[in-house]
């Protein structure tokens, strides 16, 4: 016996045993030494005492940390159970969606958070003084912003390292090398790749019948696999399941990468697992909810494995080719999973889809609280789409904030809706009801003061975001509205240094991002929004109010380089806003500013008949948007068609008299028709309607933009 | 070719530049050796072993505690450094492997004492010595008669199982409980389930299988694993739960 068989000899574990960590294999260094970690646990306990009025711990980690960060997590559980903590585990490797722990439990473990849909509305209705969640997810996936509970970052396992992805790629070249004689371990390693990479260990009986394989024959072949550290068992007790991994997701997903590096990789791959599927077995059922969840939320990696061909409208088309047998899976399940899959629907814009299952969800369980909330949650995403929807929005929320009266989330949910759909005394009433439960609630009070921004009412705004201020200076919600209060108030320096403040937090936030692309553009300057909008793009590839800032960017730089004479240049510019706008069309085909901004751009293109049909079709279902019905009256008017335009223009005038925009669009027409009295009549009128508002400096900016150059206009005639 | 880098023998004199203040030879001795992980796996299986029904619903908390407790007894080495003087890795690891089962018997003992799962923990109480755990057999029961009670229970669990969908549509795994039950010898019936769940008699099962050449190693790995899947699959439908509660409650009388 050599000198490391008497060492290996001296452990009861063998290395396979220890590649394994709560349950499932997880590859990485280590990479903190113990001490290091025992003071980690000590500031985390600090965090978590810290959070008095309840909250969460968030830890978000690198490919790299994933083994580092559980060793970490159950040393942190072991401490806080010998300090009476009452700790729940979530089994992350079975359960595809979060279940409420039991009364007595004030921690709530929950590893990779941000995979599951339901953890906002999880949160918030279980989060109150005392109780505590930790939080750990891949860096690149916590969507932290989108939290709405208090909570403390630890960031100590955030550290990406680019050497793991050499050692990664040296093991599966190594893997590869080893299985390229055997065809069965081949196709079953590949098949485990293809889930593993999203998170998704395979049930063994679903494998065997992917690979048109006898269990019986295929299990021998796993475990020499299994042997070899090729494959890997995983047997949870809770539920039951026999599952197989890679020796970790960072492997499998390199797997994937190496694999799209020859041909991409698409959903035509998932589309002979999920023929398969029986939607009677649990195991099955949860695996083809995990994946679609995890699809949903990897948007970085669906793009790096795919490039566009693994985007939000091919899940959506998917969905709808295989939608009996994935009605069927959600029907099969339990109240939770009907949520989730509704939840999934919805983000998918099949809200008809998702409403039947929820619908469907509370047929079986009216009393759920968790399917109650989310029917308002949902009606008020549909009405963006859909107006007609709004009625039953209104009775959805006033239904669920019936049965869950003091949920906080709900009722600031509730006057988010109202203030949408134009009830600013509704939303008042409502956001007044969740500050009553809790009046220090910064999301509240920021609720309050976006919508107060929404409607110009600058200095109500600015009351709640001192209110705020005071509370919590370091809130990205309140740094973000403070930012747009300075920049509605013509303060650009300030405007830039806040949302400057939040990159330093989080260099890929969206919302600073798209507001310093924003104001860049208010400005005239180009070059800065452009850079501002493409880096929020290349986070996140599918958000789409990005993609429209991206749109209406290009077409009014090419208006500008046109003004200035350049042709070529603005063709260059609109071709290029078009292609953005087209994806954006992709992505939510019946978004009612996606459309009006194409149409923008089919006027200035000459192809105004295709505008004016998207715009009439647009009317019809939103008769209320005044963008599109001011661009169908200048359509109608470039046309010639003078009654027509009037017509419309008559429309926005009987609902907001104050419509300055309409007002110079008459004047610049009247001009044109050599009409100039009654152009100076409608200026005039657009001088007494701005002196009575108090519009934000943009707006105004704006409006004497359009002032000057009718004007401008005026004289040129009059000259002539 | 190694795959995957993961255990590194350390030397006597990483452990004592540790145990001198040097956080790089701890990392030596603890982390890239993976005797931390080692010494944690360890002491679940020993719990787990003792623990093999009970344990089912308390299974995470001892993993954890498993990670605080080695935690702390590296670092209360660390404090008491003068007084440790070890003469070789073997001394070295001896003495974690010793000290730590008794740590944990007072951390669970301390944790568990306000959980429901008090009969966990008076069963770790129960024996003092906690690194040489097995299940019961008939000298740690009082009567033969309750020995025959249990076998019986366990009897009829794995008769029902026996005849259960999930095992009379997949032919091998009914074979392999056939085979199991014939030869787990003195075991009986409980020592075929107590095997399944946790592996308890491991090596004579084996030794068993191949004395009637029914032995093929990943045949028998693999099987076994799909047959404990499909034992717990059993005890979630409404009759195997019957049967669960029924073993539960017989094994804390």
């Amino acid at each position: 016996m050599n000198k490391i068989d008497e060492f290996d000899n001296n452990f009861d574990t063998d290395e396979v045993e220890l590649l394994y960590i709560n349950d499932r294999p997880v590859w990485g260094p280590d990479i903190y030494d113990l001490e290091t970690v025992v003071e980690f646990r000590n500031n985390a306990i600090e965090k978590i005492n810290s959070l008095i009025n309840g909250g969460a711990l968030i830890i978000p980690f690198a490919k790299n940390a994933e083994r580092s960060v559980l060793i970490f997590l159950n040393i942190l559980t072991g401490k806080l159970l010998d300090l009476k903590y009452k700790v729940h585990y979530d089994q992350f490797l079975c359960y595809p969606y979060l279940n409420k722990p039991l009364p007595e439990i004030n921690i709530w473990r929950i590893h990779h958070a941000p995979r599951y849909k339901n953890l906002n509305i999880m949160m918030e209705n279980w989060i109150k003084p005392g109780s505590i969640a930790i939080l750990t997810g891949l860096d690149e996936l916590f969507d932290k912003d989108l939290l709405k509970i208090p909570f403390n970052i630890f960031s100590e396992f955030s550290i990406p390292n680019v050497q793991f992805d050499q050692e990664i790629e040296n093991a599966l070249m190594s893997v590869l090398n080893e299985i390229k004689e055997n065809n069965i371990t081949k196709k079953a390693h590949h098949v485990v790749c293809l889930c593993d990479g999203w998170g998704v260990p395979l049930p063994f009986d679903l494998l065997s019948k992917i690979l048109d394989q006898d269990p019986d024959t295929l299990s021998p072949v796993i475990e020499r696999a299994y042997q070899k550290e090729i494959l890997f068992w995983i047997e949870p007790d809770r539920p039951p399941s026999l599952l197989v991994s890679n020796v970790s997701e960072a492997y499998a997903l390199q797997y994937l990468k190496f694999l799209s590096k020859e041909k991409l990789i698409s959903l035509n791959d998932y589309i002979s697992i999920f023929e398969v599927i029986d939607c009677k077995i649990q195991d099955e059922r949860y695996t083809a909810l995990k994946l679609i969840q995890s699809w949903l939320v990897n948007t970085k990696i669906r793009y790096s494995i795919s490039s566009e061909k693994f985007c939000i409208t091919q899940i959506k088309e998917f969905i709808l080719k295989n939608w009996n047998l994935l009605k069927k899976i959600a029907f099969s399940g339990n109240s939770i999973e009907h949520l989730v899959w509704s939840q999934c629907l919805a983000q998918v814009n099949m809200f008809n889809y998702s409403y039947e299952i929820l619908e469907s969800g509370l047929n079986n369980d009216p009393k759920n609280i968790f399917l109650n909330q989310y029917k308002a949650h949902l009606l008020a995403l549909w009405c963006r789409v859909n107006p007609a929807k709004i009625k039953n929005a209104h009775t959805a929320f006033a239904e669920a904030t019936n049965i869950c009266k003091n949920n906080i989330w709900l009722w600031q949910a509730r006057g988010d809706f109202e203030a949408k759909s134009g009830n600013r005394m509704g939303a008042e009433t409502c956001f007044k009801k969740a500050l009553e439960i809790d009046p220090k609630n910064i999301h509240t009070l920021a609720a309050r003061a976006d919508m107060n921004l929404d409607y110009g009412l600058l200095d109500r705004a600015e009351l709640d975001l001192k209110k705020a201020d005071i509370i919590d200076s370091q809130n990205m919600y309140i740094k973000h509205l403070k930012g747009r209060l300075f920049f509605y108030q013509g303060k650009w320096h300030d405007a830039e240094q806040e949302w400057e403040k939040m990159l330093i937090s989080n260099k890929q936030h969206p919302f600073a991002l798209q507001s310093l692309g924003n104001m860049a553009r208010e400005r005239g300057l180009w070059d800065q929004a452009q850079v501002y909008l493409n880096k929020a793009l290349t986070f996140d590839p599918e958000n789409i109010a990005v993609l429209l800032e991206i749109g209406v960017l290009k077409r009014k730089w090419g208006q500008f380089e046109l003004d200035m004479g350049n042709v070529q240049k603005a063709k260059e510019f609109f071709s290029s806003s078009f292609k953005i706008l087209q994806k954006a069309k992709m992505l939510e085909p019946e978004n009612p500013k996606v459309i009006v901004e194409i149409s923008s751009l089919d006027r200035l293109l000459g192809n105004i008949e295709t505008a004016i049909e998207r715009l009439e079709k647009i009317l019809l279902v939103w008769p209320n948007n005044i963008h599109a019905r001011h661009l169908l009256a200048l359509c109608f008017a470039d046309q010639g068609l003078y009654i027509e335009m009037e017509t419309q223009f008559k429309k926005i005038l009987s609902n907001n008299k104050k419509n300055i925009l309409v007002y110079y669009s008459l004047a610049r027409i009247n001009i044109i028709k050599n009409n100039i009295s009654r152009a100076k009549e409608y200026l005039r009128q657009a001088d007494r309607i701005e002196q009575s508002l108090n519009l934000p400096i943009p707006k105004k900016i704006n409006t004497l933009i359009e002032k000057n150059r009718i004007l401008k206009l005026m004289n040129k005639n009059e000259e002539l | 070719m190694r795959k995957y880098a993961i255990k590194n023998p350390f030397t006597i004199d990483d452990v004592k530049k540790w145990l001198g203040c040097s956080r790089e030879a701890g990392t030596v001795v603890w982390i890239n050796s993976q005797f931390f992980q080692a010494m944690v796996k360890t002491i679940q299986k020993s719990v787990l072993k003792k623990e093999y029904i009970a344990i089912i619903g308390t299974y995470k908390d001892i993993e954890n505690i498993a990670y605080d407790t080695v935690t702390s007894v590296h670092m209360e080495m660390k404090q008491k450094a003068k007084e440790l003087n070890f003469e070789n890795i073997y001394a070295f690891i001896g003495y974690v492997k010793k000290t730590i089962p008794f740590r944990i018997k007072d951390h669970i003992k301390k944790i568990l004492n306000d959980t429901s799962n008090t009969n966990s923990l008076e069963s770790i109480n129960d024996d003092e010595n906690t690194s040489t755990m097995d299940i019961p057999d008939e000298t740690s029961i009082d009567k033969q008669q309750e020995v025959n009670d249990i076998q019986k229970i366990a009897d009829d669990c794995l008769n029902d199982f026996e005849n259960s969908n999930q095992l009379q549509s997949t032919k091998g795994l009914l074979n392999r409980l056939r085979l199991l039950r014939k030869i787990s010898g003195d075991r009986g019936a409980i020592g075929v389930i107590a095997f399944l769940l946790v592996n308890e008699g491991l090596t004579d099962f084996r030794e068993n299988a191949k004395k009637i050449n029914q032995y093929d190693k990943d045949v028998w790995s693999s099987y076994n694993r799909r047959l404990k899947n499909s034992l717990g699959n059993f005890f979630e439908t409404q009759r195997g739960r019957k049967h669960f509660l029924n073993l539960k409650e017989f094994y804390y009388e």
